[in-house]
């Protein structure tokens, strides 16, 4: 037991370290080239300001979502569950749209992420209203409420977006940048709230995680061990839907991080909860902010960047079909 | 060769301001696909042949009473047949490719596009106007008074060496962040008002800038195109990493003109271009 806890330490302390190398190499490299000594010597007033603000961006909603992914595929027991699995990505994006189209968005920066977080709110409670059957939330009655609530957001949003074309291009434009994805960030206060919010859920589902490790196990055995079953996926769903929330608030639709990272944490790791948690979180906090750093380097010719939800497929795809390669059995669980 | 032309085009307009069958010349009906083209006839005196505009036409205020027929970019092609045209005029790129337009062509509606892009193509398509709608007389006298006032300006901002030209940033959207490239009318009006767009260097006419590139171009002033409203130069100026840029140090990000000066390549844009010279230039000429 102990070593197996040295182990579990040296994993998280290794990964830690890999993400404090990558933050750093990507504090040094962007749209513009800007010689290390002089970037640093000007201080937080500048490029390293923004340049800082949007690493420690990507460190939040990486971290966010690969913990929201983890989350959902242990309580759902689905190895395709993803944070936007229960419609919340839907939910957001047509809050988004609205924010937008009322021309609302341009009044203050808050406008945005607060309508993006209020869809996502009221998706995450009617489909737990939904899927509530005589005081229990059945995990099938969950997936299947959230896939059709989502559909029925995703519907809504497409309604929105065809008349909106009659009217305006350019907030087209903008509901379509919006679900891109991208972790540009002006104001520190939205950034200071997204970290505050998301290090609360990591922490409180770091400190939960035995409780996954009881949850995959099947609700009946996991009952049979002591475990609140209905209590606990009750805190999971809201816990993974706020994360998940908070993220698509901040920075609109990000694919891939929220699925991949915690199954390839999964398969280097094992499926102990308490390790692969906090190891997906930093992992994700890693891809993250490499895949942004792509995104913010690979057009620099033309002075512009790339959405970082474009990146992230590109680059997790070919890394995820070369591991399933190499470990042709995997136990997801 | 000019008089041909201005034969051809009294021809043409001759032609398309046809007679009813007791005799009386009818008015043109013209429907405008931009904003623009909306003014320049408005300016030149078609206004009355005005049929049909979109829902982004909002100058003249007469303008808001015509029949809408859809929005800039997106005109439906139902509703303009149904106006019965003469004459469908638009500009801006890719209008040529939009279904709706492509099908006006089919049903044989005469259909012209003009480019706005720079300031001479903003004159010619006055003038083309002009000829279109037989106001030829008002249309070389507006393009005249503008040539004028532009050639006033240029006068006081020609010399001006690169070196003293105040760097300006254009923000033409912020979320994201969308400047104006080589290709755009709006480089040459903050040149012809005596400054140097920081992002004249990036290709195409509004590309998307990331934040950093522009603080480190460090522009001396900024102004915003998508909102007359005060606190946008304080959100600008509050921005992480833009504190220390000189135009936010200064306090010179200018969000009082308005955006349609500067934005809408019609006769107004002069207005925009010397609004900005004097802003640029507060203690005269250079």
């Amino acid at each position: 037991m102990s070593t197996k806890r040295r182990k579990r330490t040296h994993t998280i302390v290794a990964l830690g370290l890999v993400l404090v190398a990558v933050a750093a190499c990507a504090v040094f490299v962007g749209t513009v080239w800007v010689p290390p000594g002089e970037l640093l010597a000007r201080g937080l007033g500048g490029t390293l300001g923004i340049r800082l603000a949007r690493v420690a961006l990507g460190i939040v909603v990486g971290a966010a979502l690969s913990v929201a992914g983890v989350i959902f595929q242990a309580v759902l027991r689905n190895p395709l569950a993803e944070p936007y699995v229960l419609g919340v990505s839907s939910g957001a994006g047509l809050g988004a749209a609205v924010a937008i189209l009322t021309g609302w968005s341009v009044v203050s920066i808050w406008v945005l992420p607060a309508g993006a977080f209020a869809g996502a709110l009221l998706t995450m409670l009617l489909v737990e209203r939904l899927a509530r059957i005589g005081g229990r939330l059945p995990v099938h009655a969950l997936l299947l409420a959230g896939v059709v609530v989502g559909a029925i957001c995703g519907s809504l949003l497409m309604f929105l977006v065809s008349t909106a074309s009659m009217e305006s291009s350019r907030r087209l434009h903008d509901i379509v940048w919006w679900l891109l994805g991208n972790l540009q960030i002006s104001d520190l206060s939205l950034l200071a709230a997204t970290a505050g919010v998301v290090a609360a859920g990591v922490a409180l589902a770091s400190v939960l995680s035995r409780d996954l490790n009881l949850m995959v196990l099947g609700e009946e055995p996991a009952a049979h061990l002591g475990l609140g079953v209905e209590r606990t996926k009750i805190v999971f769903f809201v816990l993974g839907s706020m994360l998940a929330g908070v993220s698509v608030a901040a920075c609109g639709l990000i694919g891939f991080v929220g699925l991949i990272v915690p199954h390839t944490m999964r398969m280097i790791l094992g499926p102990d909860h308490r390790t692969l948690l906090p190891a997906s979180a930093l992992a994700g906090a890693v891809f993250l902010v490499a895949a942004d750093t792509v995104a913010r380097t690979v057009l620099a010719g033309s002075g512009t960047e790339l959405p970082v939800g474009v990146v992230t497929a590109l680059l997790g795809g070919p890394f995820f079909i070369a591991l399933l390669r190499k470990r042709r059995a995997v136990a997801w669980m | 060769m000019a008089i041909v032309a201005v034969l051809g085009a009294a021809l043409a307009a001759s032609m398309l301001a046809r007679r009813t069958p007791h005799g009386a010349t009818r008015h043109l009906r013209v429907v405008s696909l931009s904003p623009n083209t909306t003014e320049i006839l408005f300016a030149i005196g078609a206004g009355g042949d005005v049929v049909g505009v979109t829902a982004s036409c909002d100058y003249p205020p007469e303008a808001r009473s015509v029949t809408r027929i859809g929005g800039y970019g997106c005109p439906n092609a139902e509703k303009i047949l149904a106006l019965r045209p003469d004459v469908v005029v638009g500009a801006g790129e890719g209008m040529g490719a939009l279904p709706a337009v492509r099908l006006l062509v089919q049903r044989g509606i005469p259909v012209r596009l003009f480019e706005h892009e720079s300031f001479g193509a903003i004159l010619e398509l006055t003038r083309r106007l002009g000829e279109a709608t037989g106001r030829q007389e008002n249309a070389r006298r507006l393009v005249a008074s503008l040539s004028a006032r532009l050639a006033a300006l240029d006068e006081r901002t020609r010399n001006v060496p690169e070196a003293k030209r105040p760097r300006v940033y254009v923000e033409v959207w912020n979320d994201p962040i969308m400047s104006i490239g080589s290709h755009s009318f709006i480089t040459e009006l903050v040149r012809r008002a005596g400054g140097a767009s920081v992002t004249a260097d990036l290709p195409g006419d509004y590309p998307r800038v990331a934040p950093e590139l522009v603080v480190e171009r460090d522009p001396q002033v900024i102004l915003t195109g998508y909102m007359n409203d005060p606190a946008q130069a304080a959100a600008v100026a509050r921005r992480i990493g833009w504190g220390r840029v000189a135009a936010a140090r200064d306090g010179r990000i200018i969000t009082d003109i308005d955006p349609d000066l500067l934005l809408r390549p019609g006769p107004r844009l002069v207005d925009g271009a010397e609004q900005l010279f004097r802003r640029l230039y507060p203690e005269g000429a250079p």
